[in-house]
């Protein structure tokens, strides 16, 4: 079984992720040069409503709309947003084929923005016909396109019942829809409404040797691939290995609150996009394109790999908040790194109090390194390394095996760079003596512990490097043991 | 109008403890019968007895203000820490703003994985507290230390409150300057030195105060150890926790030798 669904206002409906409001409600236009004319491709609700129609020109459209806003068409962004569309589709099917109007597939012009996707193999998985039907309307109407919908046994039937005009239509199945729906060629149609026929059910019932000398053999192709007799032929959809998009705005935006509640519909779309390909991200990368000047770059690093829109918007919100726009943002542009596979966790039989939030840690870190930076979470790792300055390092993640290296005393504040001792001490425990380091800098010292006259103790050394064996002690503090 | 009902003795006492049940749940208690605080044991029988609850107060903000560092004042907290870890070894303990570098070998050494310590650096008091109310939410430490001379007391009532969420102790060091201000904390230590090793005094605790005990000692194989000289049990009595069934019994406690506050 396989539903079809087309979009007859694609032009305007996908421009639905960079404007703040549905832009099918608004009354715009969107039109096409062609042959030196301009015609209008799609329109706004009300525009529809004041008598525009698809195909007309634009002079005919401004008498009848003349306060409608006339967009010009962008192929590559609907292009864009048809892909994502296709992501999203793939929640509900492996096998989705999708073709932008204007494109010739296999012979046929492609008159309308359309996505075909088999359902027969998800029914079970979504609760029967009904449900999963009510679900794609659902997330349709969400999503605000303006879009009619088809069930068949093929594709390209399920396409014709998506071209009637009328539900009553495709109740009565294959045979009562007219020959409109077919999508046959312009001379095609011509001539069997010449010969009479008006209904599918007639064209069906006539023999195919004589259809085929009649009308040519594309006819009874069509026909066969119709009834799915033959291979449908359309090439399928396979998803990208990232997530790229590029967003127009429909007005600059000069604050970054602004751009909050912009980047609200473009994380709902990729999660979308996510949630449909089962796959997550870990690196966003949001480009913010302004007039003049070089675009402002903002990366977003995850500590672990998510698909939540709600957490990817807060991380969003803490980064932003730490920008300045230098000038209003026109567009803006979305990539992603590579698309990880979701790793769906099991919900444990027993409710383990331990375990409540374990899971959100890694969201915390994000939303605390996106405001604080990156580098403002570490860890320490203890190193195999005789030097108390090499021995402890920070790094931003945890240390994979941890074992101590060492019994001796080691002070809890090491200080960066060893100070002169202040005079007055008392030594407590004798010397370690620490002498390593000759391949890079050697060191050569004796450590002891201290106790000076703030009742502190102190972790100091006599260098023996440097010293002669006649001289009085000079100590150094190298730490405090806290 | 409403009619008085004749009450027995045993209704009576009935309703009392349904009125006390019922208050309870607001945190208010009989002044002779103290609730049943949640403790973490600091790892020191010493330090223990003369602590409310048995040790430092779960789901609340401990003041360690200390006169300088190097007083073995983080070794302290650690020993009761480590243990902590040891017991949930799902949870992470999280170190904010430390004022300088810690050194991985001594942790190693007083017992923590530092494989679950993150240290985060902050630039001012605010982030530091914002920071700790993101990381309580996510119920995934067994506790935080914070280093904050400047918190006010605002601050540290959110600390408090994202203890109470989080259900794990927070510890906050401070100079011993800041000993003289106010501050919602449930526990109040303060870290002096003195000749042989550090001087512990309890300020402020659910219960009374004024407490001194000696603390760490250096030790001779390990860096400090605990002060072998058990207190004075007879003398320290009174401070004991939960039930004080006399409230006649005299306290031999040492007079704090910080100056009075009005309420704290």
């Amino acid at each position: 079984m396989w539903l079809a669904l087309r979009f007859p206002h694609w032009a305007l409906d996908s421009r639905a992720a960079g404007a703040d409001r549905q832009p099918s409600t608004s009354p715009a236009l969107v039109v096409a040069e062609q042959r030196g004319k301009r015609h209008v491709v799609a329109a706004g609700t009300p525009t529809l409503e004041q008598g525009v129609r698809r195909g007309m020109l634009l002079a005919d459209a401004r008498m009848r709309a003349p306060d409608a806003q006339v967009l010009a068409r962008h192929i590559a962004g609907e292009r864009a947003a048809l892909e994502r569309l296709g992501g999203w589709a793939w929640h509900y099917s492996s096998q989705v084929h999708i073709a932008r109007s204007g494109e010739t597939i296999a012979g046929e012009t492609v008159e309308c923005a359309r996505v075909v996707f088999e359902i027969g193999a998800s029914l079970r998985l979504f609760g029967g016909r009904q449900r999963l039907l009510a679900r794609i309307r659902a997330d349709l109407d969400r999503m605000g396109c303006r879009y009619t919908l088809g069930v068949g046994d093929s594709p390209h039937a399920a396409l014709a019942f998506a071209r009637a005009p009328s539900p009553e239509h495709r109740k009565q199945g294959l045979a009562g829809l007219p020959l409109a729906c077919l999508n046959l060629d312009a001379q095609t149609t011509l001539s069997l409404k010449a010969s009479g026929l008006r209904l599918t059910g007639e064209l069906l019932a006539l023999p195919p040797a004589t259809l085929a000398r009649r009308y040519g053999k594309h006819t009874l192709d069509d026909l066969e691939r119709l009834r799915g007799r033959r291979p449908h032929g359309l090439d399928f959809y396979m998803l990208p290995q990232r997530y790229g998009t590029r967003h127009e705005l429909t007005g600059a935006v000069e604050t970054t609150q602004g751009l909050v509640f912009v980047l609200r519909r473009v994380f709902a779309e990729l999660a979308a996009f996510l949630q449909g390909a089962d796959a997550t991200i870990q690196t966003l990368q949001l480009k913010l394109f302004h007039d003049d000047l070089p675009p402002t770059r903002l990366m977003l690093r995850l500590a672990a790999p998510s698909r939540d829109a709600t957490h990817l918007e807060r991380v969003a919100n803490e980064r932003l908040a730490r920008v300045t726009l230098a000038a209003p943002v026109l567009e803006i542009a979305v990539a992603s790194d590579r698309l990880r596979r979701f790793e769906h966790d099991q919900t444990p039989l027993w409710r383990d109090a331990d375990n409540a939030g374990i899971e959100q840690w890694p969201a915390v870190l994000d939303r605390l390194r996106a405001r604080l930076g990156h580098d403002a979470v570490g860890w320490l790792h203890n190193v195999d390394d005789h030097r108390p300055e090499q021995s402890s390092t920070r790094c931003d993640r945890p240390a994979a095996t941890t074992n101590a290296h060492t019994n001796a005393p080691r002070p809890m504040w090491l200080l960066d760079v060893p100070e002169r001792a202040p005079a007055d001490l008392t030594l407590i425990t004798g010397p370690e003596r620490i002498e390593t380091g000759w391949w890079q800098h050697s060191i050569r010292r004796d450590y002891f512990r201290a106790r000076d006259r703030q009742g502190r103790l102190l972790w100091v050394y006599r260098d023996l490097a440097h010293a002669q064996s006649g001289d009085t002690p000079v100590y150094y503090m190298h730490g405090l043991f806290g | 109008m409403n009619k008085q009902h004749p009450t027995t003795v045993d209704s009576r006492g009935h309703r009392l403890a349904e009125h006390e049940a019922y208050w309870q749940r607001f945190g208010v208690h009989r002044a002779t019968r103290q609730a049943q605080l949640p403790a973490m044991a600091t790892g020191w029988l010493g330090l223990d007895r003369q602590l409310p609850g048995g040790g430092y107060p779960i789901g609340a903000v401990t003041e360690l203000l200390c006169k300088s560092a190097g007083l073995g004042e983080l070794s302290l907290l650690l020993h009761a820490l480590a243990q902590r870890m040891a017991e949930q070894p799902r949870r992470q303990l999280a170190f904010i703003a430390p004022p300088a570098t810690l050194h991985a070998p001594a942790l190693a050494q007083a017992g923590i994985d530092c494989a679950r310590v993150p240290i985060v650096t902050c630039r001012d008091e605010s982030e530091k507290v914002w920071c700790v109310e993101q990381m309580a939410r996510a119920n995934a430490f067994a506790g935080f230390v914070v280093w904050g001379d400047r918190l006010d007391t605002t601050a540290l009532r959110r600390l408090q409150l994202a203890a109470e969420k989080a259900v794990c102790p927070i510890f906050v060091y401070r100079d011993i300057r800041a000993a003289a201000e106010r501050s919602p904390a449930a526990l109040r230590l303060a870290i002096t030195a003195q000749n042989t090793g550090q001087r512990l005094e309890i300020l402020k605790c659910r219960g009374p105060a004024g407490a001194r005990i000696n603390g760490l000692q250096p030790g001779a194989e390990c860096v400090w150890q605990f002060d072998a000289i058990e207190p004075d049990l007879d003398a320290l009595r009174a401070t004991a926790c939960n039930d004080i069934p006399e409230p006649d019994r005299v306290s031999h406690v040492a007079r704090s030798s910080f100056p009075p506050l009005g309420a704290r």
